[in-house]
């Protein structure tokens, strides 16, 4: 049964028009000869370029390696910002999954089995190849490995615009709901870093979800009252900050602490996902730009990362092709009731095109690494950032190269 | 083209397994190379407990922090060198003081421990004075350290293990030292580098002909000592404290690289015999 949808969702559950317009502008000629003779999307449709190829460079360029603009000093000030732009991550993924939670739930069940497949799979093969190559570590095997699977899961599906066919318009629900499993087991990286007591454990799942419904409850009892639209943009903005500030001091998961303020404002009475996800149009673009920005400047060539590229990469393919294989035969189970999560007619949904669409990681898999980064100690912290970012931009290049050859045999 | 669906379904089910396999096949085939790396096992620092930060923290707290992160962060880029003083060799021996000390006399004098900068993956320079020698590098099993000496100016290119951290803290842009104001100091302590922030008074920039650019000399009394590594508020290296003819003085980077290029040299090609002995001596 199809269902009416207010908007249509790119990544982190919002309307993107960035993540399909930059590096594709309106047809010029040059564009147009570009397009033609290298870079043409999933489907020929969509963009060419994504913002994590241009901005994660970009960001490398202002950093400490190259022009120093953005020096050691600016980055460790603008920490507090990257903690608030998490959090705006995770309210936005959060309106997404209360959103889907009452309108679709077997997708949100589709995405978590497919973020768990590359979830494992990442993180065996770098508990496999870590000590087989004899990589250096200054953390736990297992929580690195977690953390490299962690960010891997992450997926935007940004390659093909959800309105071109129906397996577009799934993935990018899926793509849209396979960040809230990550998001939720980030815990997992800080229980494998050190022992913890049965107090801590408690302490660390209990607070970010508590900091969340606080600030979902401050957002709640405040957006409707606003007497113009400026206020209200402030008490949006004001809450977020307390969100992020919140999950900096009390140092959980931002992501977190977002994630459950999203989905209270969605469940919640009232019109508050509405007004969250429109005041935050304003300022997500520009907050996706500086996270991708200072993950760049951040980007430190080493050995290691190198060297941990091959199990992120290889186990991340892996796992996306496992994942969207249980998610498209769970989904897909009675081809016609694939029908039922979309608008369009009915197609049987093919597992390679779920994995070709869910391939390019996105945004979130770089707010990942700089999640972790705030957690792990500096050498691996900085390693995991370096290698999920040059890992980022590889698959997103691969997404917009190779995939539109890999569907178009199947098609 | 149009693909019945059953064909196509049986086709991408083989592509998918292949493209599983494929990838385990080059994982298994790529751990099979060994990293280049460091033979020790890095300190495992365990993060803060949950709601650590919930406890009120003075401002010498907030100082200690981001010391402690940024000396976390930079600690890849130092190497802990122990150095003893060489007695005097017996005269008449005809060899150079340093090279021909008694081991059994080294053995019994303290060693002094201090810390040194990577300058490229598998050097690093320290400040070795006059009838001083390395005794022992932190993380390198060798019973004779590889050392390269600029005895003149008094530092030296120690061999130490090797590490993915290849000098960037050094070959990058420069950390300005500015008069009546804070610095990080560098030093060797017994499990690694120890940061602390100290206080610079006056600078006075001097112009010396054993350093290519100007040194600048600590005014007024100062807790820094010969050998310390001072970096910027920001993380940046800054240069080396040495001794010199005008007192306690700063060596900035730009005067300490044509050193280190000199002495990385090959031995025939090395630096220009200056006025203060500045050719490179192994030993």
């Amino acid at each position: 049964m199809a269902r009416p949808r207010d908007s249509r969702r790119r990544e982190i559950g919002g309307a993107d028009p960035l993540d399909r317009s930059l590096g594709a502008p309106a047809v010029s000629p040059l564009a147009w000869a570009l397009s033609a003779l290298t870079t043409r999307s999933a489907l020929g449709l969509a963009p060419s370029l994504t913002p994590a190829v241009i901005f994660l460079p970009l960001g490398l360029l202002l950093g400490p390696l190259a022009l120093g603009v953005l020096s050691p000093l600016v980055l460790s000030r603008l920490e507090a910002v990257v903690t608030i732009a998490l959090s705006v991550l995770g309210v936005l993924v959060g309106v997404a999954l209360g959103r889907e939670l009452r309108a679709a739930w077997p997708l949100l069940v589709a995405a978590s089995l497919e973020s768990a497949a590359t979830i494992a799979i990442v993180t065996a093969a770098a508990a496999y190849f870590g000590p087989m190559a004899g990589l250096p570590l200054d953390v736990p095997l297992l929580a690195l490995a977690f953390a490299f699977g962690l960010c891997a899961s992450a997926s935007s599906a940004t390659s093909a615009h959800p309105d071109s066919e129906p397996a577009a318009d799934v993935a990018t629900r899926v793509a849209d709901l396979d960040d809230v499993l990550p998001i939720v087991a980030t815990i997992g990286v800080v229980l494998f870093l050190r022992p913890v007591s049965l107090l801590d454990l408690s302490i660390a799942l209990v607070a970010p979800i508590v900091a969340g419904l606080a600030v979902g409850a401050l957002g709640w009892l405040l957006f409707e009252r606003a007497e113009s639209g400026t206020e209200r943009v402030v008490f949006v903005l004001g809450s977020l900050s307390v969100a992020g500030g919140t999950a900096a001091h009390l140092g959980v998961s931002p992501l977190m602490v977002g994630l459950t303020a999203g989905v209270f404002w969605t469940l919640a009475p009232g019109r508050a996902d509405r007004i969250v996800q429109d005041d935050l149009q304003k300022v997500q673009h520009p907050l996706v730009v500086l996270l991708l920005l200072i993950a760049g400047a951040r980007w430190v060539p080493s050995m290691a990362a190198l060297w941990w590229l091959a199990p992120y990469m290889l186990g991340r393919l892996a796992g996306k092709v496992t994942g969207a294989w249980m998610a498209a035969s769970l989904l897909g189970r009675g081809r016609d009731s694939f029908s039922e999560w979309t608008e369009k007619e009915s197609r049987p949904l093919f597992p390679s095109d779920l994995a070709a669409f869910l391939m390019s990681p996105g945004v979130l898999a770089v707010a990942f690494a700089l999640n972790f980064q705030q957690i792990l100690p500096a050498g691996a912290g900085t390693v995991l950032l370096s290698t999920v970012a040059t890992g980022t931009a590889v698959f997103e290049l691969f997404a917009v190269f190779l995939l539109p050859r890999w569907r178009r045999r199947g098609v | 083209v149009t693909v019945s669906e059953p064909a196509r379904s049986g086709r991408e089910t083989r592509l998918l397994a292949l493209v599983i396999v494929i990838a385990i096949a080059a994982l298994m085939l790529l751990a099979q190379f060994r990293f280049p790396g460091v033979p020790e096992r890095p300190v495992v620092v365990p993060p803060p407990n949950a709601l650590d930060r919930l406890a009120a923290q003075g401002s010498y707290n907030d100082l200690g922090s981001f010391i402690s992160a940024l000396a976390e962060r930079l600690a890849p880029s130092f190497v802990v060198i122990d150095t003893v003083i060489a007695p005097p060799a017996p005269s008449g021996n005809g060899r150079r003081g340093r090279s021909g000390s008694s081991p059994v006399a080294i053995g019994q004098t303290l060693p002094t421990r201090l810390a040194s900068v990577r300058v490229s993956s598998d050097r690093a320079l320290v400040y070795l004075p006059a009838n001083t020698r390395v005794m022992a590098v932190a993380g390198v099993e060798e019973s004779k350290p590889d050392v390269v000496a600029d005895a003149g100016r008094e530092l030296a290119l120690v061999r130490v293990s090797t590490s993915p951290e290849a000098g960037s803290l050094f070959h990058a842009s420069p950390g300005l030292v500015a008069p009546f104001g804070y610095v990080l100091v560098i030093e060797g302590a017994r499990g690694g580098p120890s940061t602390r922030p100290a206080f610079i008074g006056r600078l006075d920039d001097v112009e010396d002909p054993a350093w290519a650019a100007p040194i600048a000399v600590i005014g007024g009394a100062s807790d820094v000592t010969p050998g310390a590594l001072l970096l910027s508020l920001g993380g940046k290296f800054a240069g080396i404290v040495v001794r010199s003819p005008h007192g306690l003085a700063i060596v900035p980077p730009r005067a300490l690289k044509p050193i280190v290029a000199a002495l990385q040299a090959p031995k025939s090609a090395a630096l220009p015999r200056r006025s203060l002995g500045g050719g490179g001596s192994r030993f």
